[in-house]
């Protein structure tokens, strides 16, 4: 009967898979002596002293025995210790890292396969049991170094057995010249050392390509990211990723900039009039980023002494200078920003008109309908516009003031009553903004602006991916609680179908593979009853 | 001087050499009138000397009968032959007891031994009897004794059963209940004979007179030889072999696919028995004093076919006891 072949061992041209396989993991049928029946004695033990060459003939199978299943393991570990030496050579970029890791593969794997090997070091039976296998014996010679063991054999009587086993160990003893271990078991390279020779061209052509070349993934990796595949593919997806930080920045400077007047709370970052304008009520509700901007004219100080230089322009920007363009900043990205929130601020209708008083000088309608565009034509083309959200929070927090516009230009004072307003005129709208709830009451404001952090933006623009999928292809998970009810289910009168009947037996109920069988017994049956 | 030990040494060495001489002979006498047939010849020859039974199972006009016929006229012993007919009534083979005259007037039961006392049993036909009379057999195939009202008799030894039946006229048969096929050590199969074999049975049996068979064997002998094999010692993975082959067969071990698709109910543990004896039997006629793997695997199918059960599955996909064997055989560790 010939044994089945594998499915994974069919040929990929490099050798098959099993083989390969069996060149990493090696053969699981060498085991240590665990079965039932086997007695596991080390040595032979020669009690009636007739073994003669028997146990000279079963050390020499255990030396070559355990010479075969070295050489195995060593080249299984030969093989990690390559393999390891390959990939280290092709990423790491020092060489000498992947010759020591390979070291360190080859010594551990030296030191556990002599370690495996003394473990599972064979016994004189399994040697015996080996060498009749091996050479046709019949289990003469296990047998005989089995009952040369023991003394009397259980389960039978005492004269005739011992006659008996001892023409069984002469008939054994007899046989033992012919046995040549050397041919029995030699001790060479597996059938897998092919594989090992592969893996050794390898690692060489490897090692010569890296002592004149970079490493060869990096020198892959910088041809692609100047070919043509990365500017067409990996440019918009680095685009969108980095549109998608800067707005991050940007969300996160806007709430910092609205949480800033009730910073001053926090002790160590407030002087003593700061502290005062926060205790005010205005400034409890105030959420609005105009008031944010009021205060952040009375807090410039206060501010500029945090060290940040983003909101040390801030205030400038927007109460001194706000039409100034190119505020210096130290990071242009987050200088941007700033630049681009001063000019919606005077473009944006009311935004406009309460930027005008702010700076004290007027620009005309012209320029902003120009700035307007310029700032429409970036978010058609999908720059990176991360002051929108700026504009647009400011915008949103100006268009829900009516009346803040002038109030922001005629005094500094207005802008506690500004907020008292905004409380008064709609608490929905305070909801709304992002900053709304910052420094409310006695809430401290880190924890309040980190609170602000995690809510959803509003302010998004209309290019900006939403981190939320809405569309997602997945079955939706609806978490119900479990009431009890009465279920009813609709009544309806099912006709029995009709079904083909041979010899009595319906053939709906029966397997396909099983018609012919039945149809032929009812056939048997009949004709046995004709 | 000898020892006792040497004294019991010589004699068994006597008794192995005489054991190997009396079997060459009995092949050949028993070949003088059996063309081929040597695997079944063995089998039969192996059940002889492990003291068991054996049933053949082959069509008609293979030589089933004239091989037992033959055999007992080799080993001399008495032989009956029984057919096995549906209206066949247990008194009929094992004897029944008559009311006779004792002489002085009286009336008294008196066993009248049926064709069962004898040395070498023919059941021909044995499947065509009804399960009645087939149980009359299991106390006399296994206990050596027949039991009649309160009396229970032994029989002669050595009392070897062989029993024949057809595999084709399954019509109006009684298949043998398990337990009845149990007490079988062998299910032997007898095949059709090949092309040259033909020519051979032709040439000796329609020229001249038929072989003379002679003597070669006797009762004691062969009693003698049952208790020799059983002194043949038999190393600890040979026996964990047989075993595990026994437990494969068994479908309550979930890991067994093949059991578990095709098998009813598996070997019990006559059928370890039959393959350890046979063994042994088997190591000596080789000229061998130890069991080695290579018998449990050549007695693996006489010896379980019969003992394992088949679900309706194996029948409807045609799978054989004799093709799961040989899967069990092929999956099986030898340790």
């Amino acid at each position: 009967m010939t044994r089945p072949r594998a499915a994974d061992d069919r040929a990929w041209g490099l050798g098959s898979l099993t083989g390969w396989r069996t060149a990493f993991i090696g053969n699981s049928g060498v085991s240590r002596e665990d079965s039932i029946g086997e007695p596991n004695f080390a040595n032979p033990v020669d009690s009636s002293g007739e073994l003669r060459g028997l146990p000279g003939l079963i050390e020499r199978v255990r030396r070559r025995l355990l010479a075969r299943r070295l050489v195995f393991d060593s080249i299984i570990w030969l093989n990690w210790s390559l393999l390891t030496l390959i990939v280290a050579a092709a990423f790491s970029r020092k060489l000498k890292y992947a010759l020591i890791a390979a070291a360190a593969v080859a010594a551990v794997g030296a030191i556990l396969s002599l370690a495996r090997e003394w473990w599972m070091r064979p016994s004189a039976y399994h040697c015996a049991r080996e060498t009749d296998r091996a050479s046709g014996l019949y289990d003469r010679l296990s047998t005989a170094l089995y009952f040369a063991s023991k003394q009397s054999p259980a389960g039978m009587p005492d004269a005739m057995p011992d006659a008996m086993i001892v023409h069984q160990r002469r008939d054994a003893i007899s046989r033992v010249d012919e046995v040549d271990p050397r041919a029995l078991f030699p001790v060479g390279l597996p059938e897998f050392a092919n594989r090992t020779v592969m893996l050794a061209v390898l690692a060489l052509a490897l090692l010569g390509y890296r002592l004149y070349y970079n490493p060869p993934l990096g020198a892959l990796l910088s041809s692609v990211a100047s070919s043509h595949v990365e500017k067409t593919l990996l440019s918009p997806l680095a685009g969108a990723v980095k549109k998608e930080l800067l707005a991050l920045v940007d969300r996160d400077e806007t709430q910092v900039k609205e949480a800033s007047p009730d910073a001053e709370t926090v002790p160590g970052l407030a002087d003593p009039k700061t502290a005062d304008d926060a205790s005010q009520p205005g400034d409890k509700d105030g959420a609005s980023p105009g008031d944010s901007q009021d205060d952040s004219q009375a807090t410039a100080g206060a501010e500029g002494d945090t060290g940040d230089p983003q909101e040390g322009n801030q205030p400038d920007a927007q109460g001194q200078e706000a039409n100034q363009p190119g505020n210096p900043s130290q990071n242009p990205q987050m200088a941007d920003p700033n630049q681009q929130q001063s000019g919606q601020n005077g473009q944006n209708g009311e935004n406009s008109s309460s930027a005008q008083p702010q700076t004290g000088s007027q620009q005309s309608s012209g320029s902003s309908v120009m700035q307007a565009l310029k700032n429409l034509m970036k978010n058609m083309t999908g720059q990176p516009n991360p002051s929108d959200s700026n504009g647009q929070s400011s915008s949103a927090g100006s268009s829900q003031q009516p009346g803040s516009s002038s109030g922001q230009g005629e005094a500094k004072n207005d802008s506690p009553k500004d907020g008292n307003e905004q409380k008064e005129t709609g608490s929905s709208s305070s909801s709304q903004k992002p900053g709304g709830g910052a420094g409310n009451g006695s809430t401290p404001v880190p924890k309040q602006a980190a609170k602000d952090t995690t809510a959803p933006p509003k302010n998004l623009p209309q290019d900006r991916v939403n981190l939320e999928a809405n569309n997602f292809r997945q079955q939706g998970r609806v978490r119900t609680t479990s009431a009890a009810g009465t279920a009813q289910v609709p009544l309806r009168d099912i006709k029995p179908q009709p079904v083909a009947a041979i010899k009595g037996s319906e053939q709906e109920n029966i397997p396909v593979r099983y018609r012919l069988y039945v149809q032929r017994y009812f056939e048997h049956t009949d004709k046995a009853s004709q | 001087m000898l020892t006792e030990d040497q004294k019991s040494d010589q004699s068994l060495e006597q008794q192995i050499e005489s054991l190997s001489g009396k079997m060459v002979d009995l092949r050949a006498e028993i070949s003088k009138a059996i063309v081929g047939q040597s695997e079944v010849v063995e089998g039969v020859l192996i059940a002889l000397l492990a003291g068991a039974h054996v049933l053949l199972e082959g069509v008609p006009g293979v030589g089933k009968t004239l091989l037992v016929r033959t055999l007992a006229q080799a080993v001399s012993l008495k032989y009956s032959r029984i057919q096995f007919t549906p209206d066949l009534m247990p008194a009929d083979v094992i004897g029944t007891s008559v009311v006779q005259d004792d002489g002085d007037g009286k009336k008294v039961l008196d066993f009248q031994p049926g064709p069962i006392f004898t040395n070498l049993l023919l059941a021909d036909e044995i499947n065509r009897t009804t399960p009645k009379t087939q149980s009359a057999l299991l106390e006399a195939m296994q206990e050596k004794q027949v039991t009649v009202g309160h009396t229970t008799h032994m029989l002669d030894e050595p009392f070897f059963v062989m029993a024949t039946q057809n595999p084709l006229e399954m019509e109006g048969t009684y298949p043998l209940p398990e337990a009845q096929l149990d007490r079988f050590l062998f299910k032997l199969r007898v095949p059709f004979p090949g092309r040259q074999e033909l020519h051979d049975i032709l040439d000796r049996t329609t020229r001249g007179a038929g072989p003379e068979v002679r003597h070669v064997l006797n009762g004691p002998q062969i009693l003698e030889m049952r208790q020799v094999v059983r002194m043949v010692p038999l190393a600890p993975h040979v026996q964990e072999y047989v075993v595990k082959l026994v437990l494969a067969t068994h479908s309550e071990d979930r890991s067994n696919a093949l059991a578990n698709k095709y098998i009813r109910y598996g070997s019990s543990p006559r059928g370890a028995q039959a393959l350890i004896l046979g063994g042994k039997v088997r190591a000596l006629l080789s000229g061998r004093f130890n069991v080695s793997l290579d018998d449990i695997q050549a007695l693996l199918k006489p010896a379980l076919r019969h003992r394992i059960i088949l679900n309706f599955e194996s029948q409807a996909d045609g799978r054989a006891a004799d093709d799961l064997l040989e899967e069990i055989m092929s999956v099986t560790k030898k340790n």
